[in-house]
């Protein structure tokens, strides 16, 4: 039989593999289980198929490890290690079984022979608040619910939709659509109802245990970890973020952001770092900070974030939604070394890759400098810079020699304006610029900012966005901001209940008398409206001047 | 090792042991701060989301004329599992922050160890008290600290006041009292 496999359920005995088009078929296994020891009625049990004796690695050495082979995938067994991923979920991936894939199904084996993602029907109900839910049918945007059933779907119990795997939508922790949870499905190797109801640190760190699997790795359930004793100053110099350049305020001419793709994950890829390669007794980098990396053998998270940093580039022109969901995984991948229950991670990896992460940066700032090019701006895996716009390539090649991180061209401003506080002080993360495809806005408008303020700014940003040189910008955004003014500062006294409303923590409320939450109008204060408008005006006309 | 308020010093200079509880974490964190720079040199052993400034060990280290930086040792324990061996690896005194977190025994290495301890804390989950000494802070309306002693093999049910203004190392209350 051939089919796509879209979801694996175990049974004693045997695996159910659940096949598009709502067909179904079984194969024969044997769960494996792992244990440091094993009493001896072990050898007796109706359940046991065999027990062999195995080494396996571990952060601190070799490990003798009970392998047990059992027809029930439920078996109860102390002194349990491996247990992670489940021992059902390591019992199809030791048969080749990975979902979305197809396969050709015989008596005891399965071959697989080629990718079957767009083979499955998928339908996904994406509802918004007072408005027309949207439905994507395989993908391509319908106005009806579809009577036929479907392979998978993803939508709220209050839709009645037939499908073969059905999930949720209210009970998804993170929002990545449909084909993202599929994505996150093949990569991990995880079914898809389990995929959607996982964190993105679960599908990141099963991708790592099945490369720790393969090695004999033993999985870790929970990993003490003595940190190295510092002092204050070097705990100082260690524990640091990302670089940050404050840019000097104003509007400037022809500027170029520059970006790493994916630069952490790449800096723990080309450094090597992981749990079981930092700070141990081969010591091939000893870095300023004074942690060490061990480069002798490719670690467990470098192996598995190469694959899928890979992937998202293969990926970036097949489909944007599960690009993007590949993405959101490796975004975590650095948090997560640091996060303090990781099973592969460590304090002292993070720092690193912290530490890496400044000094790529500062020596791409170096290297725009002795080019003669102006470095407006530097923000954590991105910079700015102004003048010699034809050295750009050479800048990208000579940063991507230095560093051994590729970089691309994000935006390529008209003219780009960095903020300020009423004190002067600039905003890093709050920027705006002309770009030939439009405008390119970071941190102006912000959700907690009434939404009166939010259109003013919108419209500011509107008349800015109509010009292309810094000075054509200044005269007519000044030009036109006392009218706009005016026009916000009616707005504040006679305006729409709904231009009132300010959001705080996804909750919506209007000042009134108090804050309170608007779920109803009840009034609201004018002059506490009329001065955010005044202020916003007075800001606005910081920036242009 | 020392606090630097001369009232508590002479409460605990005997206690191998001793448990500081507050009610609050920022007068907590201004208490710690001092006791390291005044116990310099020391170990530190920092639990969970406590943290350590760097400028608030310079101010009391600039005040108290001590240098600090290169005497403190830290290390930090940011799970239930990090705290036992942690704390084991630490040799001589040892100043521990939110020791009870995590609601770990830590019962057994304290009283295995050889230098002085002294455990800050504002939650106390375990039952099995090692510390010889107990003192309770408590922040009065009126600018005053109270120590509550809560255990003490020398000092049983003694009540101390003194002005908040020492724990910032200040001779009067300066400023504040216009406040």
């Amino acid at each position: 039989m051939r089919g796509v496999i879209i979801d694996v359920v175990p049974e004693w005995g045997k695996l159910r593999l659940l096949l598009d088009g709502g067909r179904e078929a079984h194969i024969p296994v044997t769960y494996p289980f792992y244990a440091t020891e094993v009493d001896p009625s072990a050898y007796s049990h109706p359940d046991v198929v065999s027990i062999e004796r195995e080494t396996w690695k571990t952060f601190e050495g070799n490990l003798s490890l009970f392998k047990i082979e059992s027809f029930n995938h439920k078996l109860r067994v102390r002194n349990r290690v491996n247990s992670f991923p489940p021992s059902w979920m390591q019992a199809y991936v030791r048969k080749g079984i990975s979902p979305f894939r197809k396969v050709e199904i015989g008596k005891k084996d399965v071959n697989d022979l080629e990718d079957g993602f767009y083979e499955v029907k998928t339908l996904e109900v994406r509802k918004t608040p007072f408005s027309k839910p949207r439905i994507l049918f395989n993908g391509d945007e319908i106005d009806y619910v579809p009577s036929d059933t479907v392979d998978v779907a993803l939508s709220p119990p209050s839709v009645r939709v037939s499908s073969h795997v059905l999930l949720n939508s209210n009970k998804v922790k993170v929002n990545v659509g449909l084909r993202g949870f599929m994505e996150w499905s093949l990569i991990s190797k995880m079914p898809l109802p389990v995929v959607a109801s996982s964190t993105i640190g679960k599908i990141l760190t099963t991708n790592e245990a099945w490369v720790a699997l393969g090695r004999k790795f033993v999985v870790p359930n929970v990993r003490p970890n003595v940190e190295r004793e510092r002092t204050i100053e070097e705990l100082v110099d260690t524990d640091k973020g990302g670089l940050i350049l404050f840019p000097k305020p104003g509007i400037y001419d022809d500027a170029v952001q520059i970006d790493f793709n994916s630069m952490y994950p790449s800096l723990i890829i080309k450094y090597n770092i992981s749990a079981e390669t930092v700070n141990v007794e081969c010591k091939d980098i000893i870095t300023e900070i004074g942690h060490t990396i061990c480069k002798e053998k490719l670690g467990i998270v470098p192996e598995s974030l190469s694959y899928l940093v890979r992937r998202k580039e293969e990926m970036r022109n097949v489909d944007r939604e599960r690009m993007e969901a590949i993405k959101w995984v490796l975004v975590a991948s650095f948090g997560y070394l640091g996060y303090r229950n990781s099973r592969f991670g460590k304090i002292e990896a993070y720092e690193l890759v912290t530490f890496f992460a400044r000094k790529t940066m500062r020596r791409a700032i170096e290297i725009s400098r002795s080019l003669g090019m102006e470095v407006l701006h530097g923000l954590i895996d991105s910079i700015i810079v102004r003048g010699k716009k034809d050295k750009i390539s050479t800048l990208i090649e000579e940063i991507e020699k230095d560093t051994g991180i590729k970089l691309k061209i994000d935006a390529d401003f008209l003219w780009v304006c960095f903020t300020s506080s009423s004190k002067g002080e600039s905003y890093p993360q709050r920027y705006f610029g002309k770009t030939s495809s439009g405008m390119k806005v970071k941190g102006v408008i912000r959700r907690n900012q009434p939404k009166l303020i939010q259109d003013f700014l919108k419209e500011v940003l509107l008349i800015a966005s109509t010009e292309d040189t810094a000075e054509d910008v200044k005269r007519k955004v000044n030009d036109a901001l006392p009218e706009l003014t005016e026009k916000y500062l009616f707005k504040s006294h006679f305006g729409d209940p709904m231009d009132y409303v300010i959001s705080i923590r996804g909750r919506y409320y209007i000042k009134g008398d108090r804050l309170y939450q608007a779920r109803e109008y009840l009034g609201h204060d004018p002059l506490y409206y009329e001065e955010y408008v005044k202020r916003t005006s007075m800001e606005v006309k910081r920036w242009f001047s | 090792m020392m606090t630097g308020i001369q009232e508590i010093d002479e409460m605990i200079y005997r206690d191998k042991i001793v448990g500081f509880k507050f009610e609050d974490e920022v007068f907590m964190r201004i208490f710690y701060h001092r006791t390291i720079v005044e116990s310099a040199p020391v170990s530190l052993l920092l639990v969970g989301d406590a943290r350590i400034d760097p400028y608030l060990l310079r101010a009391f280290s600039r005040i108290t004329e001590k240098e600090v930086e290169d005497k403190v040792r830290v290390r930090r324990a940011f799970k239930r599992e990090d705290v036992v061996p942690t704390l084991n690896s630490f040799a001589g005194d040892l100043i521990i922050v939110n020791p009870y977190i995590y609601g770990c025994s830590i019962y057994p290495s304290l009283i295995k160890r050889k230098g002085r301890t002294f455990l800050f804390f504002t939650t106390e989950k375990t039952y099995l008290r090692a510390e010889s000494s107990i003192l309770e802070l408590r922040r009065e309306k009126e600018g005053d600290v109270i120590v509550r002693v809560r255990k003490s093999p020398s000092h049983p049910e003694l009540k101390v006041k003194f002005p908040a203004y020492l724990l910032h190392c200040k001779e009067e209350f300066g400023l504040s009292k216009w406040l």
